[in-house]
């Protein structure tokens, strides 16, 4: 698996899940709302998606969501014990 | 895509209702179950089926058969963590304050078995079983709607019951 290099957090989410409303406040309150890239997955055209989903399985074989990248790091699901020991809090 | 206030609303007090009615728990933080029920009410509007919020959809109704709310997955995962993957459903352990809610590890396969009928074998006594609940009953076709978690007739798969799991004469 590939590991993502980037600076700033990109997170991967659905515009109907709870959890990915919850990450996103978790990143707004620690980076601000211009802070991090933010996708959400499910709004994009079919062929985008389809794109996107390839990209995100280099990363893990099955993705999911809320799905965080940052440098050297994928961080799948809500876990805010992950995200505090990445970005600090 | 926003929804009226007032169907989330509706839905939530029949989608409650039904849930007390067969024994499961809707997650009483109320804001959080409403934006899942938004969540749903949008996929049906663009799937034409209530499409688990948490998961991507395909759009192609057999694919996402095992993903329609409630799904496949919630029983084992209420029963291994105390809530369905959404957190939409939770157990009684989680409503009593006995067990804190965390997030639930996908278990659905990264390769989704194709649905449909599998190959029976022969003899025993056939019924058909509800693939959310597991719910059976003997009958020549499933029900419409299953009574106990309310999933809808093609939610049920044939189910043989092999003649040794009969009592003898």
């Amino acid at each position: 698996m590939d590991k993502p290099t980037r600076q700033r957090p990109l997170m991967y989410g659905l515009s109907t899940c709870g959890w990915c409303r919850k990450a996103r406040t978790w990143l707004e309150e620690r980076f601000g709302e211009g802070g991090f890239d933010l996708i959400y997955v499910d709004l994009l055209p079919t062929e985008e998606k389809i794109k996107v989903m390839a990209e995100l399985r280099k990363y893990t074989p099955s993705p999911a969501f809320p799905m965080v990248l940052a440098d050297n790091e994928c961080i799948i699901g809500y876990r805010e014990d992950e995200y505090r020991r990445v970005f600090g809090a | 895509m926003t929804i009226d206030p007032e169907r989330v609303r509706k839905t939530y007090e029949q989608l409650k209702a039904d849930a007390e009615a067969g024994g499961y728990h809707l997650n009483p933080d109320e804001a959080w179950t409403l934006g899942l029920v938004e969540g749903l009410l949008i996929n049906e509007d663009r799937y034409g089926y209530w499409a688990c919020p948490c998961r991507l959809a395909s759009g192609n109704k057999d694919e996402d058969l095992d993903i329609i709310c409630p799904c496949d997955y919630r029983d084992p995962d209420l029963h291994d963590w105390g809530a369905c993957y959404c957190a939409l459903y939770v157990s009684d352990e989680v409503l009593e304050g006995k067990r804190p809610l965390q997030s639930v590890p996908e278990r659905r396969p990264a390769q989704c078995p194709k649905a449909g009928p599998r190959p029976e074998p022969a003899g025993g006594i056939r019924l058909w079983r509800c693939r959310v609940c597991g719910y059976l009953c003997a009958r020549e076709h499933p029900p419409g709607v299953c009574p106990v978690c309310k999933a809808k007739r093609e939610r049920f798969e044939p189910f043989v019951l092999p003649p040794s799991a009969l009592p003898g004469p």
